[in-house]
């Protein structure tokens, strides 16, 4: 009985993460690309792995793809160790950010490339590229170039051929930076659509905040190398667990303080907001949505603020405000004419209930 | 105005440099292959008469013949192996960062730093002790020796403008390495693997520096034929069989530009 225990765990692991990274590392030469990153994708799930240029994002894509390997730490798909084998053993699927769709073969032959290499039969290959095509939209272009098709377009071509060969685990690197801003939320969309319709697992890394809030199941935002935090797109915008992430994602005003035996918040400028915080040096993380004019003043204290800046929005204008020197961005709705020009005093309330405060960064 | 006036002269000055230069590339050909179908016994220009005379000496004669024949068969075959040789030492220059790479591409281009008669002279030495001077390896390795360098120099070229990130791809669809040289790299290179080959055919089909050493067996390249024809008579034949030369390595170079040229239909 005990002898089987070890396996079953496995199955169930292997049931539940598609890829996963143990404490995977990546040095080069001095730097530390990727430090001790663990995570793991499970199955059906679209992760995001979002962070700053040169935060290792990419870098760890491309260690679950087989390009780069890793210095330490390993690397799973399908719950088989994949840590030193080489890319073509690995059952995975990439759209790269330039799409490298293969300049002298035609679409359908792009598309067939990697069945050819599984040694699909002939006529199973045909009826698949016709699948992919028909799943892309994009069945009359067969025949074409990559060199004759449109930016999106490529982006689909370089999606069917990843997907044409059922990968466990579909990899895309910052799949529409190439595309204008409009083409941009118009291929999120339908690339969520086919991700959905085939239900393959899919681990994506953007820059992009708005890309990782709409697209994904889960995002694991990263900074410097390590994983700050893991979640979904609402425990992220909502709960930050770092002053980095709450600054990453999303508008945010970070004020450093002290939370006092009394659970109350104090920032270093004596603004006080009282709550039932754990004590000690912590930051506070304030979104301009839980800032209000104190019309309705039943939630939170009543401040008094000063307006430093007034930017108009059209719907909105966002106003940043200097409280007692401490600075916070707030969003409202102002009526026409009505609008406050620097130097103004507004009131304002905060929503204590809303605000997130961070214990002091216990990280060296 | 004074502009303007600089500008004409400096046009007018362009195009008479550019005419004289051409002229001077061009002539020397034009004179051989026209002197070719002289009917008189000397090689003059302009021609006086016209025939075909002179081919006709050139195709019966069974030194000139024989080596055309070894010329283009050497030619050939140096072709082929510097740019298997090329290709490869491109690639790992290309690829790979390991002990020794930069000495390895001063080597590859080294030939080109010697003096081809030095060249000619160390190689007939080399042989000579390797007892090798009765075959045609030393005329094959002078001549690889020669074509190397512009091979190497040539897919290099190309390699650094290919972009990897297509051969990542072909990885990530599951064609191991080999495949992924024969489908994905070699293909797209193509046009400069051909440069390459035209460049290796030429440096051999032509050479007589180093050639002149080499020969083997009474047996001789063609330009080495035509050098010691020329210094004992002066008969439009050697003009004549000038021009096949040109013929050769123009259908050469067509053929192989056609090549290129339909692989980029494709």
């Amino acid at each position: 009985m005990l002898a089987l225990l070890p396996e079953c765990e496995n199955v169930r692991e292997a049931g539940d993460f598609v890829v996963e990274l143990k404490s995977v590392s990546k040095r080069y030469g001095e730097v530390l690309a990727v430090a001790k990153v663990s995570l793991g994708v499970r199955r059906g799930e679209l992760l995001c792995l979002l962070g700053p240029s040169g935060c290792g994002k990419t870098t760890t894509l491309r260690m679950v793809a087989g390009f780069v390997e890793p210095t330490s730490g390993t690397v799973s798909i399908n719950g088989a160790d994949m840590t030193h084998q080489p890319p073509y053993r690995r059952d995975t699927g990439m759209v790269f950010q330039s799409y490298a769709l293969f300049p002298h073969m035609t679409v359908a032959e792009n598309i067939a490339f990697g069945l050819e290499n599984l040694k699909w039969p002939r006529d199973k290959r045909e009826a698949r590229v016709e699948e992919m095509l028909k799943l892309v939209e994009l069945p009359h272009l067969a025949h074409r170039f990559p060199s004759q098709l449109s930016g999106g377009q490529q982006q689909r071509i370089a999606l069917a051929r990843a997907l044409a060969m059922r990968p466990a685990v579909l990899l895309l690197d910052e799949p529409f930076s190439n595309l204008d801003a409009l083409l941009r939320v118009r291929m999120r969309e339908e690339l969520r659509e086919v991700v959905r319709t085939v239900n393959v697992t899919t681990l994506f890394v953007t820059h992009d905040q708005e890309e990782a809030l709409t697209m994904s199941d889960r995002i694991v935002v990263m900074n410097a190398g390590h994983v700050e935090q893991v979640g979904t797109p609402g425990d992220i915008y909502e709960a930050p667990s770092t002053p980095f992430v709450a600054r990453f994602i999303g508008w945010c005003s970070l004020l450093k303080g002290m939370v006092g035996p009394d659970g109350a918040f104090t920032s270093s400028a004596e603004l006080r907001l009282t709550g039932n915080w754990s004590a000690g040096p912590s930051t506070a993380v304030i979104r301009p949505e839980h800032i209000k004019l104190s019309a309705d003043s039943a939630a939170g204290s009543s401040h008094q603020a000063r307006v430093l800046h007034a930017h108009y929005y059209g719907g909105a204008t966002r106003l940043l405000l200097d409280l007692n020197g401490e600075h916070l961005t707030m969003q409202e709705r102002f009526s026409f004419g009505s609008q406050p020009k620097p130097g103004d005093v507004v009131d304002i309330t905060i929503n204590t209930h809303e605000i997130r405060v961070i214990p002091a960064d216990e990280r060296p | 105005m004074r502009s303007d006036l600089v500008d004409h002269v400096m046009t007018v000055f362009g195009a008479v440099v550019r005419g004289l230069v051409y002229s001077m590339l061009a002539l020397p050909a034009i004179l051989v292959v026209a002197s070719s179908f002289t009917s008189s016994d000397t090689m003059s220009f302009p021609p006086t008469g016209l025939s075909l005379r002179w081919y006709k000496k050139a195709f019966d004669s069974e030194v000139f013949m024989s080596a055309l024949w070894t010329s283009t068969y050497v030619a050939v075959l140096v072709s082929i192996i510097a740019l298997a040789i090329g290709f490869a030492a491109a690639f790992a220059i290309n690829r790979f960062s390991f002990r020794g790479k930069m000495f390895l591409q001063g080597l590859a281009f080294s030939p080109l730093i010697v003096p081809a008669v030095v060249l000619g002279i160390g190689l007939l030495q080399l042989f000579a002790w390797l007892d090798l001077t009765q075959t045609i390896y030393p005329l094959l390795l002078g001549h690889l020796v020669l074509a190397i360098p512009y091979v190497v120099r040539t897919v290099l070229a190309s390699l650094s403008l290919h972009d990897q990130m297509l051969e990542q791809a072909a990885m990530n669809l599951r064609a191991t390495p080999v495949q992924v040289i024969r489908r994905i790299t070699l293909p797209l290179i193509l046009p400069g693997l051909l440069s390459a080959a035209i460049f290796a055919f030429v440096t051999s089909f032509g050479n007589v520096t180093v050639s002149a050493f080499l020969t083997y067996g009474g047996n001789v390249t063609l330009p080495v034929q035509i050098f010691t024809y020329v210094n004992t008579s002066y008969d439009p034949v050697a003009a004549a069989v000038s021009t096949l030369m040109i013929i050769v390595t123009l259908a050469v170079i067509l053929t192989v530009e056609r090549l290129i040229g339909a692989e980029r239909l494709a």
